[in-house]
């Protein structure tokens, strides 16, 4: 448990840096937007939109390092969260969703390729792009954990 | 996996948290695997075994792998 309490101390440090990053990169959008020429409303959106997702960022942040806090200093929640976070099942099922949903967005994006491909040469060439990267980075991990395992 | 927990964790007058505390897994795993949808690790396997001081074949059923 001594081990898990350590990790979970290094993992606290590494929160509360990349939330320091968050908080500066809010920070300088923020300043952006204000000195933002009015008539853009594209980038009016873009701008609302990264502080919106930096911010929900942020709060997943700290709610993750509230409760790491809480389990390095409480013996039986840094138990409790050990058990969730090694729980086999939750493993399983977890790689079972990640994998299903990998393929599903692989077939969809392969679909919606297709048929943009009548509509508009960009969008196709894009998709394709993201499907065949998606598709090297499935056969690279399935030759390194062959290999591996 | 037919399995016999739910027999021995009554015998001992477990409950599903206090078992599933002992062998490091969530109440869910226990529950799963009592209602047979899901199928324990050979770690977990024997862990659940050793805390009932049983072997692994008393606590699962391999009947269904014979012949495979």
């Amino acid at each position: 448990m001594e081990a898990y309490r350590k990790k979970l101390k290094a993992k606290i440090g590494l929160l509360s840096t990349l939330t320091i990053l968050v908080i500066v990169l809010i920070a300088w959008s923020i300043v952006r937007y204000r000195n933002m020429p009015t008539d853009k409303p594209a980038e009016d959106f873009f701008s609302g939109f990264q502080t919106g997702l930096f911010s929900g960022f942020m709060i997943v942040m700290f709610w993750r390092i509230w409760g790491y806090i809480r389990a390095v200093r409480n013996e039986e929640k840094l138990r409790a969260l050990y058990i969730k976070a090694h729980d086999e099942r939750s493993w399983a099922i977890y790689t079972q969703a990640r994998s299903n949903a990998f393929w599903i967005s692989f077939l969809c994006l392969a679909a919606t390729a297709v048929v943009s491909g009548f509509y508009s040469y960009t969008v196709f060439y894009t998709l394709l792009g993201v499907v065949l990267f998606m598709g090297g980075v499935a056969i690279s991990t399935k030759i390194f954990f062959s290999r591996k395992l | 996996m037919k399995t016999r927990i739910q027999e021995f964790r009554k015998e001992k007058k477990l409950s599903q948290e206090e078992l599933a505390d002992a062998v490091g897994v969530t109440r869910q795993t226990i529950i799963s695997l009592e209602r047979e949808k899901y199928t324990a690790s050979l770690v977990l396997a024997y862990k659940i075994a050793s805390y009932f001081n049983v072997t692994i074949e008393d606590v699962f059923d391999f009947s269904d792998l014979e012949g495979m």
